[in-house]
């Protein structure tokens, strides 16, 4: 590979797109050619410095989502309005009385990572491919026919990555449900099979249950309480 | 709501009106939810509907900055440099700035965002490639341009 085919590859070779061949290729004339390693340093510098400063603005979605779920949302009547206060409040106080019991920390974590990673959607390698999620769950001890068993639960399937939640390995699946995004979070069963428990944390409601197979932890979005039923739904087909 | 704030990142810096395009491309999304293939690109598809949003109004609105907030300035451990990357990224033509900050902020691989813009994976490394050049002799010499042969 000669200087210029290098570069004029190298945004491939930065978003990963290269293959194994071409990316070792690549990598090789790096380490004969201090001119085009210090290209690709600088370019990697360069999109560092771009990345930093603008997601460090402040972004503030928060109008749009409102006019959205307004413009989605049938129009209620008065006394559906009253009955959905008394309905909330009595959800209210039941959150109330859950954010008194401390939440794992194992589940803490999940719901921080599902914010950080899918709600502010900081851009990071995810797998969207389900064959090679289901890959990444076998290198991890996890049966990659739960990704798929859960897909039969009414999940769409966006992609997924390994992370670390209170320093174990987790894979975490993004799906789509209803329109929202749901974070899913397997490891290796270890306790055994155990009920579906809800906590909340932040933003999020964290479901957890464990089978004979997995542990899981649902996160989504806490004034829909979806994850406690996604959470049984799941459990069912895994 | 999925998206909606990496949306709005990038709908500031092509029109001056960011938050009705990303209520219509989520009002879009949300009524043709059910062509969204399993195992399909949900954020690349969702960009893919404001582009073409943006592009069906006719790019009538172009904004070639956004202004900073001056109190995030100040707050900034190095405003300068974020100020200037953000004068940068305003002078940019507005074709390369979209895939600038599409690959390098948002993540997208060349393919999705050929895939997003409707355009061949050749144009977009092109103009990925001039855009890079373009910022990196804007923001010298702190990022100085480089020697290869």
């Amino acid at each position: 590979m000669t200087c210029k085919e290098t570069l004029a590859v190298s945004s491939l070779y930065l978003s990963g797109e290269l293959d194994a061949e071409q990316a070792a290729e690549f990598r090789a004339h790096l380490g004969a050619c201090p001119a085009c390693a210090g290209e690709l340093e600088r370019l990697t510098e360069l999109d560092a410095r771009i990345r930093d400063a603008v997601l460090g603005e402040p972004v503030d979605s928060a109008g749009v989502e409102t006019r959205v779920r307004q413009a989605i949302t049938p129009r209620r009547s008065w006394w559906i309005g009253v009955a959905a206060a008394i309905v909330g409040a009595a959800v209210l106080s039941v959150y109330t009385y859950r954010a008194a019991q401390p939440p794992p920390r194992e589940c803490t974590a999940a719901a921080t990572d599902h914010h950080r990673e899918v709600v502010d959607a900081r851009p990071r390698n995810w797998l969207s491919d389900p064959a090679a999620v289901e890959a990444l769950a076998a290198r991890q001890g996890i049966d990659g026919a739960a990704v798929s068993q859960i897909m039969s639960a009414g999940l769409r399937l966006e992609h997924g990555k390994i992370c670390r939640l209170d320093g174990n390995l987790f894979l975490h699946l993004v799906f789509w449900r209803d329109g929202q995004q749901v974070s899913i979070f397997l490891r290796k069963g270890a306790e055994g099979p155990s009920d579906t428990r809800t906590v909340h944390s932040g933003a999020e409601d964290v479901a957890y249950f464990e089978t004979s197979r997995v542990k899981a932890l649902v996160v989504a979005d806490a004034p829909s309480n979806h994850a406690r039923a996604i959470a049984q739904a799941v459990q069912k087909t895994l | 709501m999925p998206h909606a704030r990496s949306l709005l990142r990038v709908a500031q810096r092509l029109t001056p009106e960011a938050e009705d395009l990303v209520q219509e491309a989520m009002l879009l999304a949300w009524r043709s939810f059910h062509q969204l293939q399993t195992g399909s690109n949900a954020r690349a598809w969702l960009f893919r509907i404001m582009f073409n949003a943006f592009y069906a109004r006719g790019r009538k609105a172009r904004l070639a900055t956004v202004p900073l907030d001056r109190q995030d300035v100040a707050a900034d451990q190095n405003p300068g440099t974020r100020a200037e990357v953000a004068q940068a990224l305003g002078q940019l033509a507005d074709d390369h700035r979209t895939v600038l900050l599409l690959a390098v902020v948002e993540g997208f691989t060349c393919q999705e965002i050929a895939g997003i813009l409707d355009v061949p994976m050749g144009t977009v490394m092109s103009r990925l490639s001039r855009a890079r050049d373009a910022m990196r002799n804007r923001l010298a010499p702190k990022c100085a341009a480089g020697g290869a042969s």
